[in-house]
């Protein structure tokens, strides 16, 4: 594989943003994600090729390691940066359509609940895996998702919830979604719920780690 | 018709049996022919079985099948317990009785035995664990004190051997007997020779082995002239008891365990080949033989001794036992209110069973048994639990989880012992035959007579033969619900009876609470006092003198260490240092303490005196602690603690909420709570005469909604609001609690949604609120309230820390109570824990978990990001305790939680945590935790020496509020702030820088 591509994809799963940003410590004064992406497009490489055959597996990568508790949510923050910095100069592309994104999804933390560490590293791992993310926040009614869904009827929907009582919300919310549309796919996700828990509300799924989620809706479309 | 008959013999250590078996239409009938009782001899000290009288008997037993005209009977079968052993001279004497294995000589003797061969080195070999009673260490004491006896023993005969032997003349040993000994390899089945050598116990004893389905051969002649028994073969059975109950397993499927269920309880599978690894070695299971060349994997737990035991007790009081109305009030009890652990060495053999059962429920902090079905259900459901605690270690071991328990022996027709164990392990429970023994037996002397082809061919005859019952799970209880329900049961771990059966108990008497404990002999004084309310001041340093105890009779160890404090701190000479203290001998002591109002500064609480008592409760999310105060000068005169009832409903506060939201449930919890204080309030008024005048009760908002009855809806969902955050007062009448009408009940007024009246409390005991320096205050509890200020303005906030620091939500987590690893370090390459209470460790509390991940760092095992380095995923600390890749998570999670909330605070405050003169931990588990630790891993980014332990500060809080009239505290509050971290932008950036743990931490002294 072209090796510019493999600078790439280790530049994001060790979050290295740029020239300038001094960790890893070990990748100090060595370029990063924002020049080589930058490079590899005037070598004309395909977005396509990049995003799909080094940003991805960069981020795949970190994604593995923090499945296994090897990686903890500060190396996926930075790994996210990177991704960031990759990622604006690839827009153009997505833009003009050259390049199609997985689809869309539509993520979110219930209403009455403001924890929204785990849905941020939800939204990055699944912005890394080709998705196009929409983040509705914290406090999200269940209103607010079924106005979001009229805009991107293919979309699929994730809900993330970290306390016992509003967990709850996502029975509410679930029920309103899939009334105005059945198909909808609705996964949950948040510490204290379970598969359990997701079968009794009617969702479709409920996964303890973004990257297992994520390699499952790849295979699911 | 054809019908062949087989006589099994069964010799238990209390009763032995003769039982006729017969197969006729390919089916098994039993009927017992003779039954005797067995006893130990005791001469000279020592303890024997009376051979003599056992072979009479089980002649006797013979005879009367002689004296039938009962025609074809093919073979008789012996089978006994393990390990026992009788030795035969040249001429085929028997040299003496055999030893009983209750015998004290086997005394030390295993630590010797280890001091020339390694533990686990005899483990690897042998695969059976470790008992006093082994064959192996009993013979090791033969040949240490009676090596004259060897001399003269040309052969070593285990019990059913020796029958055989008198039987049919041939000296051969029996597998599956052989294998209880120690002596024998797990894997090639031979007698482990190379053990022999290095302990230099002679080869030469040994017989030859013989496998269980073979006929040893006929019966003497004199004895077939005796019994008119002719032509009868000598079969060897599965001569181990358990072998024939194993082999009766009517099992049809692949994944199936056993559990021979009587006054013990042997748990384990049916494996080819043995199971020896780590963790086998750890979880303590052994290896024996069964017969066609399996293995018996097992371990050998409490069984229904304990209800036994109960029973006999209430015999004793001359109370009528009806069984049915036994079992049918235990099934109507409500379940897991008392959850006792059966392998608790208090439970071996004490003089009263019903006691020790209180007693444990006691010191586990949960409501003690009163009614008959309460005990029984508590004993029941108790062994379910541990069933399946085994289970679940022995599903860790092998491919394929079980699916099916079969249970066999007399504790089989325990029908409601059957159902809860069902529930407990989430699979069916087959149970029956009962007379799995005596039918295996027989099944193997069919076997060796060509009737029946194998074992599992006789399975099947054995499950047409004979009525087994089914159950079903009724409820499967998840593991989620069981953490919720008994938090504390999930943490129990396999005490080793035998090990501490050895270890020696002492008294020690407590005044002026009048409290009774015993202790393992050794154990520190801290780990005891600490329970009832005592604080260490300097942290356990010794310098202090904070925690000294009056001796009114008996000493601590090391009293000349204990002279020279008393000199420098200028004490009496009775005085004695708890924090340094270890109780050696029975004691009895005074608690200065408990006279006085301790604060944070160690300075003591001036309040002007008032007539009558008081008593103040600090109402836990988890625990419940109230003192009695005499208010004419603030002594303590009593303690009571106990468990909080609504952990019924959860453990973390935010499941009470979920249950209080509606109508049924907030009432539920309501009179729960009500009535739980309401009995502290009564035992600790028990036999006093005195004036009560009023009770203060502090806690968090929710238990402060709940208690007062207000809708905690509000506290469920953003914006979090309180109902009510007043002061709340009752009369006693409308708490429904029986006491004087005068009697005044207070329950303090919150700060805020998620910061209680504990913290308020906290507040006047830190006393930050007259200060002019920065004091902080932090709870390492779950909700990790953080409070910063001093008399101009304090701020303060939840941050949610979760319970990792209380050792919830940890693989082996438990709170800071006996048994637990409590503290960690690391010299020359070893690790050294403290537990609680100088035992076993079955767990690790808060302080443990924050010691063992800073050792872990310095020793290069964890990177300083938190990983383990190496792909292990768990890391051992000590006995079977470890901690996990995850619980090093939720460590950091709790950990980046605290410094970000007190980071925010300070900045909101405009100043610098270095400005911030005083640090005080609240919490009952500071006691054990290590401040150096603490701030080398960053959870609290102030210096050490800033920081000050102060013990249960809500309490401490609440008794000064004893002496208040007024509980509106709109002096204080008006200072104080509530911060809300949700709202705070920098939160999320500052929680995640802080999860990493600080480079400077691998150059730090360790
Ligand atoms: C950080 C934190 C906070 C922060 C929140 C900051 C923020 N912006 O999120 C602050 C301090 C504000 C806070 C406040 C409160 N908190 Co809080 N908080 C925590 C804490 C310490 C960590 C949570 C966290 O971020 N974890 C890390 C992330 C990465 O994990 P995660 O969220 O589970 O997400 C992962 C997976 O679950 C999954 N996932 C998550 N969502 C989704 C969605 C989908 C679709 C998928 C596929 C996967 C997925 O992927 C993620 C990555 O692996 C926990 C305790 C702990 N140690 O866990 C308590 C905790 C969650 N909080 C708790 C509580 C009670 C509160 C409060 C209500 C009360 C209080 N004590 O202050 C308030 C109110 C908050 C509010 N307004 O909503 C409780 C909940 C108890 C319960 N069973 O309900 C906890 C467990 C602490 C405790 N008391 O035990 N909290």
């Amino acid at each position: 594989m072209n090796e510019l591509l493999e600078q790439l994809a280790i530049c994001i799963e060790r979050g290295k943003v740029n020239l300038q940003s001094p960790f890893p410590v070990d990748l100090k004064g060595q370029e990063g994600a924002d020049e080589l992406t930058k490079r590899a497009i005037e070598n004309s490489i395909p977005a396509e090729v990049i995003l799909n055959e080094s940003l991805m597996v960069g981020m795949q990568k970190v994604g593995d390691k923090f499945e296994e508790g090897k990686a903890f949510i500060p190396d996926m923050l930075i790994a996210a940066k990177a991704m960031n910095a990759a990622m604006v100069h690839l827009k153009p592309f997505f833009e003009s359509g050259e390049v199609e994104l997985k689809g869309d999804f539509i993520i979110g933390t219930v209403a009455g609940d403001l924890h929204d560490i785990g849905k941020n590293i939800v939204r990055m791992v699944l912005t890394g895996g080709g998705w196009n993310v929409i983040d509705l926040g914290t406090d999200v009614k269940a209103e607010k998702f079924v106005a979001t869904l009229k805009e991107y009827p293919n979309a699929f929907i994730g809900m993330s919830a970290l306390l016992t009582t509003t967990m709850m919300q996502m029975e509410v919310t679930t029920k309103a979604i899939k009334e105005v549309s059945p198909a909808t796919k609705v996964f949950v996700g948040g510490a204290p719920l379970s598969q359990e828990f997701s079968d009794r509300i009617g969702a479709d799924g409920y996964f303890p780690d973004p990257n297992k989620f994520v390699k499952y809706l790849s295979q699911a479309i | 018709m054809n019908e062949s008959n087989y006589i099994a013999v069964d010799f238990g250590a209390g009763s032995g049996r003769v039982i006729l078996g017969s197969i006729k239409k390919n089916k098994i009938f039993l009927k017992e022919v003779h039954r005797f009782k067995n006893k130990n001899i005791v001469e000279n000290d020592h303890i024997y079985w009376d051979f003599k009288y056992l072979f009479e008997e089980l002649i006797k037993g013979l005879k009367k099948i002689g004296d039938t005209n009962i025609q074809n009977i093919q073979g008789i079968g012996i089978d006994t317990w393990g390990v026992d052993y009788g030795l035969i001279d040249k001429d085929g004497e028997l040299l003496a009785n055999p030893f009983a294995y209750r015998d004290s000589r086997t005394n030390g003797i295993m630590e010797e035995v280890f001091n020339i061969v390694p533990t686990k080195e005899i483990y690897e070999k042998t695969g059976i664990q470790f008992l006093q009673f082994n064959t192996l260490y009993q013979l090791f004491a033969t040949v240490k004190y009676n090596n004259s006896i060897l001399k003269n023993a040309d052969k070593l005969l285990f019990m059913p051997d020796l029958f055989n032997y008198y039987l049919a003349g041939k000296i051969l040993s029996e597998y599956t007997i052989a294998s209880t000994s120690k002596m024998l390899n797990a894997t090639d089945k031979e007698w482990e020779i190379k053990l022999f050598e290095s302990l230099s116990l002679p080869i030469q004893i040994l017989p030859n082995i013989i496998k269980p389905g073979k006929v040893i051969g006929k019966l003497l002649p004199e004895i077939q002239k005796n019994t008119k028994l002719f032509d009868v073969d000598v079969i060897a059975v599965g001569a181990h008891d358990t072998a024939s109950a194993v082999a009766a397993v009517p099992s049809q499927s692949k994944n199936w365990a056993y559990l021979s269920s009587g006054t013990w309880s042997l748990i384990g599978i049916e494996t080819q080949e043995p199971i020896i690894n780590e963790k086998s070695y750890q979880y303590e299971f052994t290896n024996e033989g069964g017969v066609e060349g399996t293995n018996r994997f097992l371990k050998n737990t409490m069984g229904l001794w304990i209800l036994e035991q109960s029973i006999k007790k209430w015999k004793e009081g001359n109370k009528n036992i009806n069984y049915d109305t036994l079992f049918g009030e235990a099934q109507k009890v409500k379940p897991f209110q008392f959850i006792i652990d059966p392998d608790d060495s208090s439970f071996l053999n004490p003089p009263d069973m019903l006691e020790a059962i209180d007693n444990y429920c006691e010191k586990t902090n949960q409501k003690i048994p009163t009614e008959q079905g309460e005990y029984v259900r508590c004993i029941l459901e108790s062994l379910a639990l541990k069933y399946r605690f085994t289970i679940e270690r022995i599903n860790n071991l092998i491919p394929n989880p079980i699916e099916v328990l079969h249970i066999v022996g007399g504790g089989s027709q325990n029908e409601l012992l059957d159902q809860f164990t069902s529930d407990a392990l989430g699979v069916p429970v087959v149970a029956g035959p009962v007379e799995a023994t005596a039918i295996g037996n027989i099944l193997l002397q069919a076997i060796a007579k060509g009737e029946i082809g194998n074992v599992s061919e006789g399975r099947k005859i054995i499950k047409k033969s004979f009525h087994q019952k089914k159950s079903y799970l009724v409820k499967y209880i998840t593991g989620k619900e069981l953490i919720k329900r008994q938090k504390h049961f999930l943490i129990i771990k396999q005490n080793n009876s035998y090990r501490l059966m050895n270890k020696e108990k002492i008294k020690l008497r407590i005044e002026p609470l009048g409290k009774e404990v015993q202790v393992i002999k050794g154990t520190p004084l801290k780990d005891v006092v600490y329970q009832y309310g005592i604080e260490f001041p300097c942290g356990g340093e010794g310098y202090c003198g904070g925690c000294k105890v009056k001796l009114l009779s008996g000493d601590v160890r090391d009293p000349e260490k204990h002279e020279e404090l008393n000199y420098k701190l200028g004490l009496e000479p009775e005085y004695r240092l708890a924090c340094i203290s270890e109780v050696n001998e029975d004691i009895t002591l005074e608690i200065p303490q408990l006279e006085s109002i301790i604060l944070a500064d160690n300075s003591l609480y001036s309040f002007t005196p008032k007539c009558g008592f008081g008593i103040a409760v600090d109402l836990g999310t988890t625990t419940l602690v109230a003192q009695l105060v005499d208010l004419s000068n603030g002594h303590v005169m009593g303690v009571q603690t106990s468990r909080n009832p609504q952990t019924r409903f959860g453990s973390d506060i935010m499941s009470r909420v979920m249950h209080g939201m509606n109508e049924n449930g907030r009432e539920e919890s309501k009179k729960l709570i009500r009535e739980e204080i309401y009995i502290l309030v009564k035992k600790l008024l028990k036999e006093k005469k005195i004036e009560l005048k009023k009770i203060v009760i502090v806690g968090n908002t929710v238990m402060h909604h709940l208690f007062c009855g207000f809708d905690v809806t509000p506290l469920s969902s953003y914006p979090f609001d309180t109902a009510n955050n007043h002061s709340v007062e009752f009369d006693t009448d409308r708490l429904g609690w029986k006491l004087e009408e005068n009697i005044k009940v207070v329950f303090v007024k919150p700060i805020a949604s998620f910061i209680g009246s504990d913290i308020l409390a906290g507040i006047l005991a830190s006393e930050m609120h007259l200060n002019s320096n920065l004091t902080a205050l932090v709870d390492l509890g779950t909700n990790g309230e953080i409070v910063v200020g001093n008399k101009e303005k304090i701020l303060c906030a939840s941050t949610a820390a979760g319970p990792a620091f209380e050792g919830a939500n940890i693989k082996m987590g438990m709170s800071a109570m006996s048994g637990a690893i409590a503290s960690v370090s690391s010299g020359n390459g070893k690790l050294d824990s403290h537990v609680i209470g100088n035992q076993e460790p079955m767990g690790i509390c808060g302080s443990g978990l924050i010691d063992s991940v800073k050792v872990f760092i310095q020793n290069n095992l964890v990177d300083i990001g938190g990983a383990i380095i190496n792909d292990k995923d768990k890391l051992m600390i000590g006995g079977n305790v470890f901690i996990t890749q995850k619980d090093i998570r939720e460590f950091q999670l709790a950990k980046a939680a605290i410094v970000a909330g007190m980071q925010i605070l300070i900045n909101k405050l405009n100043r610098n945590l270095d400005d911030i003169t005083r640090v005080y931990i609240a919490g009952g588990f500071g006691n054990y935790l290590n401040l150096k630790n603490v701030t080398d891993l960053g959870m609290l980014e102030v210096r050490e020496e800033r920081i000050r332990k102060l013990g249960n500060t809500a309490l401490i809080g609440a008794k000064m509020l004893l002496f208040y009239d007024d509980y509106s505290f709109n002096n204080i509050l008006q200072k104080v702030e509530h911060v809300s971290l949700d709202a705070d932008e920098s939160f999320q950036d500052i929680f995640v820088e802080k999860m990493f743990f600080n480079e400077t931490i691998l150059s730090i002294s360790k």
